[in-house]
Formats: structure tokens, sequence, C-alpha cells
């Protein structure tokens, strides 16, 4: 299966590091569409509170996701939990798939290297 | 000055682009937060305003130094990042005042607030003349 590449010819790797909100935001569309405040809520959910975006942080870092084709916009619709008023949702491509997972794949040698020089012990999930 | 206003206030602190892409968004989405979070007080409330304007000076000047970049115009820059920050933090403590009315903050500290207000429209509308 050929690499995901952004229109400008770039890999996934060419996008390592993530920063952070972009990593979470990837993180919160792997597996369904969300709207904005959806997406601050999954985050914040996902990491027990620990991690909050800010609106501005989180559409700051969506118009750059967009702009690099890692998300795109997926239509408009109302969501039930909330209001009757329309909602801008966005989903993950499958550039932003394989940067995400490029990203993880990173962290996860980061955290083999903690672990060999005995900075984390092996019970941290 | 209700929060609606307010909000919409911190939202021009974004460069226009911006703005005009995603301010329907930002102001719903804010809103959200702040049905989230419900009534729990005053120091509750304040603690969550503080967040919401610290956010928005940091990403909103954040958005000016990218635009900037684009157009290569770092003095132009500077000036209307320092007029935004300064108009956004007298913004702040207006906020601070409405919420906090017990809190006498005293003649000084209104005279301080309008000072940096006018020190950021000046600098403002002189990065829009130059």
């Amino acid at each position: 299966m050929p690499a995901a590449r952004s229109p400008g010819g770039k890999d996934a790797e060419d996008y390592l590091p993530l920063s952070g909100p972009a990593l979470h935001i990837l993180m919160a569309l792997v597996n369904q569409e969300r709207h904005g405040y959806a997406i601050m809520r999954e985050v914040t959910e996902r990491s027990e509170g620990t991690i909050r975006l800010g609106a501005g942080t989180l559409y700051g870092a969506l118009k750059r996701m967009l702009a690099d084709g890692l998300v795109e916009e997926s239509g408009e619709a109302v969501d039930p939990e909330l209001d009757d008023e329309r909602r801008r949702y966005y989903r993950i491509t499958s550039l932003g798939r394989a940067v995400a997972r490029a990203e993880a794949r990173r962290l996860a040698a980061l955290v083999r290297v903690a672990r060999s020089k005995r900075l984390i012990g092996p019970e941290l999930a | 000055m209700n929060s609606e206003l307010l909000l919409r206030m911190l939202v021009h602190a974004y460069p226009i682009p911006f703005r005009e892409r995603f301010a329907t968004e930002l102001l719903q989405t804010i809103k959200d937060q702040r049905r989230a979070h419900g009534k729990h007080g005053v120091v509750a409330d304040l603690g969550f305003w503080s967040r919401v304007v610290l956010d928005v000076v940091q990403s909103a000047s954040r958005e000016h130094v990218l635009a900037a970049c684009e157009h290569r115009r770092p003095v132009q820059l500077a000036r209307l990042a320092i007029g935004r920050t300064f108009i956004a933090a007298a913004g702040a403590q207006v906020a601070f005042d409405l919420l906090t009315p017990e809190l006498d903050m005293g003649i000084e500290a209104s005279l301080l607030t309008a000072m940096v207000t006018l020190a950021g429209a000046l600098l403002t509308c002189r990065t829009s003349t130059a």
C-alpha cells in the first residue's frame, strides 16, 4: 500500500514531531467524526482531566491541520446531546491517520528507551 | 456587558481571515464549555473566564505572528501583537471588574486600564495606517 502523502508530496514522517494539540486532535478523530467541542471533551476525558484544550488553541491547530491535509471537514449537523444548533464536523484523512500512527510509533520508541534507562518501570501502560 | 458581548470582543482579537473562518465555531464552543462548566460561584467563574481569556490572548497572538510571517512585516507584526495584547488585557480587566463588583480595585486600576486600552488602540491604528 503506497504511503499517504500530502498534496505537497510530504510523507507522514515529515510532519513529526507533532505538537501536543495536533496529536490529541488526531487521536480524538481516529474512530469517529467530531465537532470542535466534542474533540475538546474527548481529549479531556481520555486524559482524565490532565489535558484541556482551549477553544483558541483547538481552532488554531485545526486551521493548520486542514491546510496540511491531516483533517478535513465532513459537513454540518446537529448534535442532539447539546442543542439544536448546527455544528461543523471534522474527520481524519488517510494522511492524518498515517501521521498519527507514525507519531505513536515514535513515542513508543521513546518509552522503550526510557524503560531501558530505568526512568520508568515496565508496569507503565 | 454580558458574556456574549465579551466573547465577541475577545474573538475580535484574531486576524480577519481566522475570524471569518472560525469565529462562529469559536463562540459556539466557548458557550458549550460555559454550559458544561455550570454555576459554581464567583471564584470558579473567574477561573473559567481567566482560562478562556488567556487561551484567546495566546492563540490570537500566535495567529498574528503566523500571518505576519507570511507577509514578512516584522515591525508591523510587533506593533499589532503588542497593541492587540494590550487591548485583550484591558478587556480582561474590565471582565474581572464586572464579575467581581465587590472587589473595588480603585481609581488607579481604572486609569491603568484606560491607559493600556489607549496604548493598544494607538499601536493597532498606527499599524493599520502604516
